[in-house]
C-alpha cells in the first residue's frame, strides 16, 4: 500500500477549480485535455496516493481547522504539505439560521453578500488582518504540526505565496521544513529545472518579493497570460503547476537525503 | 517527583498571584491575613504529587489559551498531565497597534484604545456565538488529543462557558472521561455549579460581599480541586 500525500491549502493547492466557469473554458482553450495539477504531478513524482483536502477561497483559520480535523487520518511516512494562504483573509458566520450555520471566508476580493456583518466590519477586519504581527498566529499553529510531525513520524512541509509568511520562514530555523524561498538559485542551475526548459534566461534575484514572484521568474504564468485574456483568471496555468510540482519534488527529494 | 501537572485558560484557572490586573484579588489577599490560599491548581498537583506549571492567563479567549498551549509544546513530556479549560466563546484576540502584541476582547463596550470601531466588535461577539465556532474549538480538541496519544500526555478538558462541552453529546460521546465531570453535569452546567451545590464559595460569598469578586475564593478551590482529583483518580488508565 503506497503512502499518502496529503495536500492542505486553498485554490493555489488544488488541481485547477472544481466546475467553475473559467475552469470550463480553460479546457476548451486546451482542447479537452485536461491539464494536471502540481499536487498530482508531485504524487507521480514521489509515488504517494494523493489526498487532497485544498479549498479554493480558504482562510488560514479554515486550512487549520481542516488540518486538525484530518490529523488521525496520517500515518507514520506520510507527507504533508501545507500551503498557508494570504493572512488577510478570515473566516466569518455567513447565516444566523440555526439550521444554515456555516463558516464563509471573507477575502480582499470577495465580501460574502448572505454573511451578517456589516461590509464596513468586514473591511476593517481585512485591514486588521493584514498587519504583519498575525504571522504569529500561523508559526504557533506550525510549531504544534512539526512536533506532531516528529512524534508521529510524517513528512511535513510548509509553503506559502504570501510574501510575510515566506518571511517567518527566512528569519526562523523552520527553514528546513519550508518549500519555496529557500535553495531557488540551486533549484535554476539543476538538471531538473533546465530540463523544464520554461525560456528564461536571465539574472534572477531571488532575494526580495515572494514567493509568487519567485515562480514568475521561473517562467511560471497565469492563466489569464497563458490564454492571452481569455480566460480571466489569475491561478497558475498549467505550466506554473509544472514548475511548482517540479521544485517542490527538487527540494523535497534534497531534504530526505540530507536527513 | 519529575511528572508536571500543565494547566491552561483564562482567570478560572490563572492563579491569585499572577493575576496581577484583577486589583480585588489583592483586596482579598489583605482581607486573607496578608496570604493568598492555594487555587485549584496547586491543591490538585500536591494530590498528583506533580509539579504545577500553570500558563491560565486571566481574560483569554479560546485563540489565546490554544496559541499559548502551542507556544509551550515542547515542554510537556511523556507522562505529564494537560488540563485545558476554554473559556467563553465570545472573546476574541485583536492587536494593540501601540504595543503590536495580541489582547483579548469580548463581551461589553470598545473605545477608542481598543482598535476597532464598536459597530464591527458588535458584529464580531454576535457573529463569535454560533455554532462553527464551537465546532472550531472542537477541532482543536482533536488536534491536541491526537497530540496527547502520541505523545503519552493524560489530557483533560473542562470550560467555564455553560453553552460549551457539557450536555454537548457529540464531544462527551468523542472525548469521553477526558471532559472532566463530563459524566456528572447536565446540558446548561458547568462545574462551578457543582461546587457551589457542595458549599464551595465565591470570593464575594466568602468576603460578605466586601469584595465583589465573583472568582472562587478559598473554599471553592479546595472543592473544585477535590471534584477534578476524583474525577482523574476514577478515570486512571
Amino acid at each position: 500500500m503506497k503512502n499518502k500525500l496529503f495536500i492542505f491549502g486553498d485554490s493555489n493547492s488544488i488541481p485547477f477549480f472544481g466546475n467553475s466557469i473559467e475552469y470550463k473554458k480553460y479546457l476548451e482553450f486546451k482542447k479537452g485535455n485536461k491539464p494536471k495539477g502540481w499536487s498530482e504531478l508531485l504524487s507521480n513524482k514521489l509515488n504517494l496516493e494523493e489526498i487532497n483536502y485544498g479549498e479554493a477561497g480558504s482562510s488560514n483559520e479554515t486550512i487549520f481547522q481542516t488540518i486538525c480535523n484530518h490529523i488521525t487520518e496520517i500515518k507514520p511516512n506520510d507527507y504533508v504539505l501545507v500551503g498557508w494562504t494570504f493572512k488577510m483573509r478570515y473566516q466569518v458566520v455567513s447565516s444566523y439560521d440555526d439550521n444554515f450555520q456555516s463558516f464563509s471566508n471573507v477575502l480582499p476580493s470577495f465580501l460574502p453578500d448572505e454573511t451578517k456583518l456589516s461590509n464596513e466590519s468586514m473591511n476593517e477586519f481585512l485591514l486588521h488582518y493584514d498587519l504583519p504581527f498575525w504571522v504569529n498566529k500561523i508559526y504557533t499553529w506550525d510549531k504544534i504540526l512539526i512536533h506532531l510531525s516528529n512524534i508521529g513520524n510524517f513528512n511535513l512541509f510548509l509553503w506559502s505565496f504570501d510574501k510575510e509568511i515566506g518571511m517567518l520562514y527566512k528569519d526562523n530555523c523552520r527553514l528546513d521544513r519550508y518549500l519555496g524561498k529557500t535553495d531557488l538559485e540551486e533549484y535554476y542551475r539543476s538538471k531538473s529545472y533546465q530540463k523544464l526548459n520554461t525560456g528564461i534566461s536571465e539574472d534572477l534575484n531571488f532575494e526580495d518579493d515572494g514567493f509568487w514572484k519567485h515562480m514568475e521568474l521561473f517562467g511560471m504564468k497565469q492563466i489569464w497570460d497563458e490564454t492571452d485574456g481569455i480566460v480571466d483568471d489569475g491561478h497558475m496555468s498549467e505550466l506554473g503547476h509544472i514548475i511548482l510540482a517540479d521544485l517542490f519534488y527538487y527540494q523535497i527529494s534534497n531534504k530526505i537525503k540530507s536527513e | 517527583m519529575d511528572k508536571t501537572l500543565f494547566v491552561f485558560g483564562c482567570s478560572y484557572t490563572e492563579d491569585y498571584q499572577t493575576a496581577k490586573f484583577i486589583q480585588d484579588y489583592e483586596k482579598y489577599r489583605i482581607w486573607k491575613g496578608g496570604t493568598y490560599p492555594d487555587s485549584w491548581s496547586k491543591i490538585l498537583a500536591k494530590k498528583l504529587g506533580y509539579k504545577l506549571c500553570n500558563y491560565g492567563l486571566a481574560s483569554s479567549g479560546n485563540q489565546r489559551i490554544f496559541r499559548i498551549f502551542c507556544e509551550h509544546i515542547e515542554e510537556y513530556k511523556k507522562g505529564d498531565m494537560i488540563i485545558l479549560q476554554w473559556s467563553y466563546m465570545h472573546r476574541y484576540d485583536w492587536v494593540n497597534l501601540n504595543t503590536k502584541e495580541f489582547y483579548t476582547l469580548g463581551a461589553g463596550k470598545v473605545t477608542e484604545d481598543n482598535f476597532l470601531l464598536p459597530s464591527t466588535h458588535d458584529d464580531i461577539i454576535l457573529n463569535r456565538t454560533t455554532k462553527p465556532y464551537y465546532d472550531e474549538i472542537i477541532s482543536y480538541m482533536n488536534l491536541i488529543n491526537c497530540y496527547s496519544e502520541s505523545k503519552g500526555i493524560d489530557l483533560f478538558f473542562w470550560s467555564g462557558d455553560y453553552d460549551f462541552i457539557y450536555g454537548n453529546e457529540d464531544i462527551l460521546n468523542k472525548f469521553k472521561s477526558k471532559i472532566i465531570l463530563g459524566d456528572k453535569l447536565k446540558r446548561g452546567q458547568e462545574p462551578f455549579s457543582l461546587v457551589y451545590k457542595m458549599g464551595g464559595q465565591t470570593i464575594f460569598q466568602e468576603t460578605n460581599n466586601e469584595i465583589l469578586d465573583g472568582h472562587l475564593a478559598e473554599s471553592g478551590h479546595k472543592i473544585m480541586a477535590e471534584l477534578f482529583y476524583n474525577h482523574i483518580k476514577q478515570n486512571e488508565k
